[in-house]
């Protein structure tokens, strides 16, 4: 990942301050893949725009609130982006379902759920590439969150995060880039 | 969706509209929160499909999903999509009118501190930024150059605090994003309110402490930011413009010597206008506008009432609360916005200095009062078709944005009837 606008750390912070440049680089560096993972699970591509703006807005107004589990903002950014294009998902299973009897909505919900069980993986096909570059424990929270359907907050608890934790995972990331940028400059 | 997702300019064309539409969105939050109707969302989503129909591409830029708040003077600017790179969802600059030698209005607070942008800083130091010319600008003339918005800055003048600023002449408004072609630097100083710090600015951790310059990995604009407290004041220093126009080691002289500046300046003097304390409840706001005439001008039976919030904190929000210039805004199922009113107390002076920039043109409104004044700013076409109404009311500014001209009219009209109540 490209830092030198800065971790997505430090860009959470800046925009917990109001920084819309922050957020312009956020934009920048992860839109593309939930770009393309909305487009997996969308219905249409107006639904991908609007899951995908709704996405970043809801990282804007919750900036203060987030917990990064290692170093990338992306796992967090994919889970609210499926939790977005679910709620479409449901408005619009909602509309058809005034058309529809009873019997026949609850067989659509469990067809539904059976999809998306056995589908998340595959929801998953285009941004494969971004997530095998994440830090190991970015990429397990992937899994949990987007394969197995744990809550974000739940599987940071698994994987035993703490607020200390992040900020020494910040703070090793700093470290690294520093080294990265010296060995450009020798 | 079974189809594979875009790539290449089809992708390029989709991140930049969504940027932009993000950008606009968060940008008015919580100053005006004037998000995306369900118009635009309507029209992008038509355009939407006729891009997958196969029409020509760049059809989703000529005719676009329109971000409220845009602004542009030069229609042909319209049909010219903004290289991806760029952040901004600012359709053109408008190159602002030449500074006023004292961006002096009548009316305006006079600084607490007792500083002038002309004794601030030693021009020499301004100069060494940059390694192109730079002049003192009117910051809220260059604001008003964009966007159909109250500038944001305005409330720290509200408050007695101090803004200056030296660019290239571009109007840019940091709410919509900004300008590749703006060079320029703002120093901002907000008095710490005499109840202290607000309690949003606790819990976001300001005022805070940081001076730094950040280098775009690819293209974008070198940012040169500084926060910090001094004394009772929330020193607040941005500059910004393409790399080649920042000279970054002078960056930190010029810091400190607004700090030593500010801090010999020494604390604030009294308020002179009573302090606002936390955020008034929505409820306020039919005062403003009753919520019934919201719902009938608009067409908007599920319209609810809200004041902005969220998406952290800062110095201009930190004033423009203390300022009691926190305005309202009425929103469809928490997400689209029929309307918004904003104000500045005490501000028809800024209201003046927002004409310079010659953005507006007149309106003849029903219930405007001989000494009052009202003007119009819209988004041009193909960049939506919002429009905001600024009134000059006895002392104060108000900015009433519609989701069109005639609902912006009606809607400045039922927000004179209130204030003649």
């Amino acid at each position: 990942m490209d830092e030198s606008d800065g971790t997505d750390a430090e860009l959470l912070k800046r925009l917990a301050a109001g920084d819309q440049r922050a957020l312009a680089v956020v934009f920048d560096r992860h839109a593309p893949a939930v770009t393309r993972y909305a487009w997996a699970i969308a219905a249409s591509r107006m639904d991908v725009e609007e899951i995908v703006q709704d996405t970043f807005v809801t990282m804007w107004r919750k900036s203060s609130e987030i917990t990064i589990a290692e170093a990338s903002l992306l796992p967090w950014l994919l889970v609210v982006c499926r939790n977005l294009g679910r709620n479409t998902a449901r408005k619009a299973a909602r509309h058809q379902a005034d058309e529809l009897d009873e019997t026949s909505t609850n067989r659509g919900q469990a067809l539904r759920d059976h999809h998306e069980a056995e589908s998340a993986r595959d929801d998953l096909r285009w941004v494969l590439a971004e997530i095998e570059r994440l830090e190991p424990i970015d990429r397990r929270i992937c899994e949990l969150c987007l394969i197995d359907g744990v809550p974000y907050a739940e599987a940071a608890k698994q994987l035993g995060l703490s607020v200390g934790a992040v900020k020494q995972r910040v703070s090793r990331s700093r470290t690294r880039l520093k080294k990265a940028v010296t060995l450009d400059e020798i | 969706m079974r189809s594979e997702p875009p790539t290449g300019d089809e992708l390029t064309r989709m991140l930049v509209s969504m940027k932009r539409n993000v950008l606009e969105q968060v940008g008015n939050e919580p100053a005006t929160a004037k998000r995306l109707s369900r118009t635009d969302r309507i029209v992008g989503g038509v355009l939407a499909g006729a891009l997958l129909a196969g029409v020509a591409a760049g059809a989703a830029f000529v005719f676009g999903l329109a971000p409220l708040g845009q602004y542009s003077m030069d229609p042909a600017a319209t049909t010219s999509p903004k290289p991806v790179t760029s952040p901004s969802p600012t359709p053109t600059p408008t190159p602002t009118p030449p500074p006023t030698e004292e961006p002096a209005a009548p009316g305006m607070p006079e600084s607490r501190y007792g500083l002038t942008c002309e004794s601030l800083v030693d021009p020499a130091l301004v100069s060494d930024l940059f390694t192109t010319d730079v002049a003192p600008a009117d910051p809220i003339v260059t604001a008003s150059g964009v966007g159909i918005a109250v500038p944001r800055i305005t409330s720290i003048f509200s408050v007695g605090g101090t803004v200056c600023e030296w660019s290239n002449g571009v109007a840019e408004n940091d709410q919509y994003g900004w300008e590749p072609e703006y060079v320029g630097v703002t120093v901002s100083i907000v008095p710490q309110p005499v109840a202290g710090w607000s309690e949003r600015a606790t819990q976001y951790g300001m005022p805070d402490d940081r001076s730094r310059c950040d280098v775009p990995a690819g293209d974008g604009p070198v940012l040169c930011a500084g926060s910090q407290v001094v004394g009772d004041a929330w020193l607040t220093v941005v500059a910004h413009g393409e790399p080649s126009v920042i000279d970054q080691p002078s960056w930190q002289p010029f810091y400190d010597a607004i700090l030593e500046a500010v801090n010999a300046a020494g604390p604030a003097a009294a308020p002179t206008a009573p302090e606002q304390v936390g955020t008034p409840p929505a409820e306020d706001c039919e005062a403003v506008l009753p919520l019934d005439t919201v719902r009938s001008i608009t067409g908007a039976p599920d319209a609810e009432p809200q004041r902005a919030g969220g998406g952290g904190w800062s110095a201009w929000a930190e004033a423009r609360q203390t300022a009691g210039d926190v305005g309202c805004l009425w929103s469809i199922l928490d997400a689209d916005t029929a309307a918004s009113v904003d104000w500045v107390n005490d501000g028809r002076w800024a209201f003046e200095r927002m004409l310079q920039a010659g953005t507006t043109s007149p309106v003849e409104l029903a219930g405007l009062s001989a000494d009052d004044a009202a003007v119009l700013r819209c988004n041009v076409d193909p960049y939506g078709d919002s429009c905001a109404i600024d009134l000059g009311v006895g002392n104060d500014w108000y900015n009433v944005a519609g989701t069109d001209r005639d609902s912006a009219i009606a809607l400045a009209e039922a927000v004179l009837a209130q204030l003649q109540r």
